[in-house]
């Protein structure tokens, strides 16, 4: 299957310009005063989310992993609306970057209590199954929030009623501080599935070619009613698991190891050896997106804090 | 009342309401344990599948943070969801959807958009069934911050107050009582109405005392209103309906006119919603409490976990008889 070549260099796009957003959030943050109250960074990881927007449509429900929301333009959200979100600028992000609450671009928000978020798509995937549309759902989350109860009860659920999702677990080695190694004792985590009675496979997520294909299956099988699927992404936390995390628990040298598998340099590499990418277009590109990255920044801190007045309208009862 | 009415129990009365509302709009869908194939357990669904078919009700799993939290995805994609978690109690299985996602989400994402669900769990206290069946849970309730909390004492009241649970475009739990739903038939109109969310009903009037209750704690505060009239006291009772929105209005008249205020419910004393409707009636009402003739007091069961047994439980959870005594101590 030939992926077109407009796809691939539009993901490349998309993969520079997250990297760019990355920086931008951290600069952001690291400043003070942009009304950031943390950041979970997900450096290396957004090529993941990427992959899979680029097999959905804008009324298509899609829950990335927490800590790459700001990769979310892949699904149509302006530059500006993403780093707003992080900054709670706007009523729709008084959850910050556990909220993404934008419905018509089929974003339906986080948990911060982890995995306690999946049913909610599940949920979007039975509504979806009940008017019946062709909605596809995917629903990542980490290999961290993997375990929790409701993420089996999702699950069961989808498999019982043969809903359109995918779940994506995004194994990036660490949930919090505690390595996966320590808490999976199979080797195959994608094994899961077979207990659920739907297909799954493990994907090497650092690699934008066979992330893009693997999903591009589980979705469009998903969409014409064959049924859920999982997919584990294998990838790696290059950052802490919050931005100060002293990050005691990381073995020396391992996340230099996994530099060297950088999934954005990869990318570039296999588009410049398919002849479709030049190191000038890489320098040009470069530049073109950090001035919009700026640009849409600054639009973002220019904008006004969501509003005390505007957040009480939402009050039931007294105050 | 209108005009025509037929006689329905509470069970009949809010089959009916979910089937008239199930007819009314195609969004409204059913979903939770056993619905279908045992009539959500009591019969609170019967015929709803042989009438809807499975795109409108359907079992799920023994699977609670999946029931909530689905109706939460499938209200912000466009249905109005009735998720059933069976017993009340059962809430605490699922906990962070109750609470955080459907109880708090609307406000903490600052949703720009209606989240039209209903939870149906049924409370269950003096069933015999012990704590994980029969503790109370409205309290814990009361505290979400977007959660209305319905507690319905009649067939007219659950009929009214579940189809307007139904239309209420933000999350609503509605907790009928195990125990009234076989109670006796009542008038409920066969024409359309609803209760509106937040309306007191005071459902007998008095002028010695105001007793404040909700659901099943309701009969027997009027069995204890009975009694108290051959001891020539004047009881009256306030029917909460819904402890979200709380009326507050309509017990401050009744307890300006009377003098006195006992409140009194089934869920456990320390930490209940006595204590809460007590605070709001002195907020809103400083000088009426200070006219008082006697202190506010509560009635409510005893600080512990629910044993197994009615036997038992029936000791730990009021009973008329109490309601009796604790009147009879404030005059």
């Amino acid at each position: 299957m030939a992926i077109p070549k407009e796809t691939l260099l539009k993901m490349y796009r998309e993969l520079v310009t997250a990297r760019v957003m990355d920086d931008k959030l951290y600069e952001l943050y690291s400043a003070g005063g942009s009304g950031m109250p943390w950041l979970h960074r997900g450096t290396g990881e957004e090529q993941i989310a990427i992959a899979v927007c680029n097999n959905l449509r804008k009324d298509d429900y899609f829950k990335p992993n927490f800590r790459t929301v700001y990769a979310l333009f892949a699904k149509g959200l302006s530059l500006r609306d993403c780093i707003a979100s992080e900054m709670i600028r706007d009523l729709a992000a008084v959850g910050g970057h556990y909220s993404y609450f934008y419905p018509e671009y089929g974003l339906l928000g986080h948990s911060g209590s982890l995995g306690e978020d999946v049913c909610i798509y599940v949920g979007a995937a039975l509504s979806a199954q009940l008017r019946k549309t062709d909605q596809a759902t995917v629903c990542a989350f980490g290999d961290g929030a993997a375990s929790k109860g409701p993420v089996h009860e999702g699950m069961v659920m989808a498999a019982a009623w043969n809903l359109p999702i995918v779940f994506l677990i995004q194994n990036n080695q660490y949930g919090e501080g505690t390595a996966a190694s320590k808490i999976y004792r199979m080797k195959d985590i994608a094994d899961r599935a077979k207990a659920y009675g739907f297909p799954g496979e493990t994907v090497d997520g650092n690699d934008v070619i066979s992330m893009y294909e693997v999903a591009k299956k589980y979705v469009d099988r998903a969409r014409s009613g064959g049924g859920p699927g999982l997919i584990v992404a294998e990838t790696y936390r290059v950052r802490g698991h919050f931005e100060g995390d002293p990050q005691f628990y990381r073995p020396k040298g391992e996340v230099d190891e996994w530099w060297k598998k950088d999934p954005l340099a990869r990318y570039q590499k296999k588009l410049m050896e398919m002849g479709i990418l030049t190191e000038a277009d890489v320098s040009k590109l470069e530049k073109e997106i950090r001035a919009e990255v700026d640009k849409a920044g600054k639009e973002a801190l220019a904008l006004p804090f969501a509003s005390y007045e505007d957040y009480i309208k939402g009050a039931i009862a007294e105050l | 009342m209108a005009k025509q009415t037929k006689m329905l129990r509470y069970i009949e009365a809010q089959n009916e309401a979910l089937k008239e509302e199930m007819r009314r709009d195609k969004r409204v869908v059913l979903w939770g344990e056993d619905l279908v194939s045992m009539a959500g357990i009591f019969g609170t669904t019967f015929g709803i599948y042989d009438e809807f078919g499975p795109d409108r009700i359907r079992d799920t799993a023994i699977a609670e943070s999946a029931i909530v939290e689905m109706a939460v995805g499938a209200a912000l994609t466009g249905l109005r969801p009735v998720a059933f978690v069976m017993y009340a109690s059962f809430v605490f299985t699922c906990f962070d959807g109750v609470y955080s996602k459907l109880g708090s989400m609307a406000q903490e994402f600052g949703y720009r958009d209606p989240v039209p669900v209903v939870i149906h769990a049924m409370i269950s206290a003096e069933s015999g069934f012990g704590t994980d069946h029969c503790m109370s849970p409205e309290a814990l309730l009361i505290h979400a911050p977007d959660l209305k909390v319905v507690v319905p004492s009649t067939p007219y009241d659950a009929k009214g107050l579940l189809k307007a649970a139904i239309r209420d475009d933000g999350p609503v739990i509605y907790m009928p009582h195990v125990r009234l739903l076989f109670g006796e038939a009542q008038p409920v109109p066969t024409e359309d109405y609803i209760i509106p969310l937040g309306k007191a009903d005071v459902k007998r009037k008095g002028k010695d005392i105001t007793i404040v209750a909700y659901s099943a704690m309701v009969m027997k505060a009027l069995a204890a209103a009975e009694v108290l009239t051959k001891e020539g006291i004047s009881v009256e009772v306030v029917d909460l309906r819904t402890l979200v929105p709380l009326d507050v209005e309509t017990v401050v008249k009744s307890v300006s006119k009377t003098g006195r205020l006992l409140i009194t419910h089934e869920a456990m004393r320390r930490g209940g919603a006595a204590g809460e409707i007590a605070f709001r009636v002195i907020e809103a009402a400083p000088d009426v409490v200070k006219t008082m003739k006697a202190p506010i007091k509560r009635l409510a069961a005893k600080n512990m976990a629910l044993p197994h047994g009615i036997e038992l439980e029936g000791k730990l959870v009021p009973q008329a008889e109490d309601v009796v005594k604790a009147v009879m101590e404030m005059m």
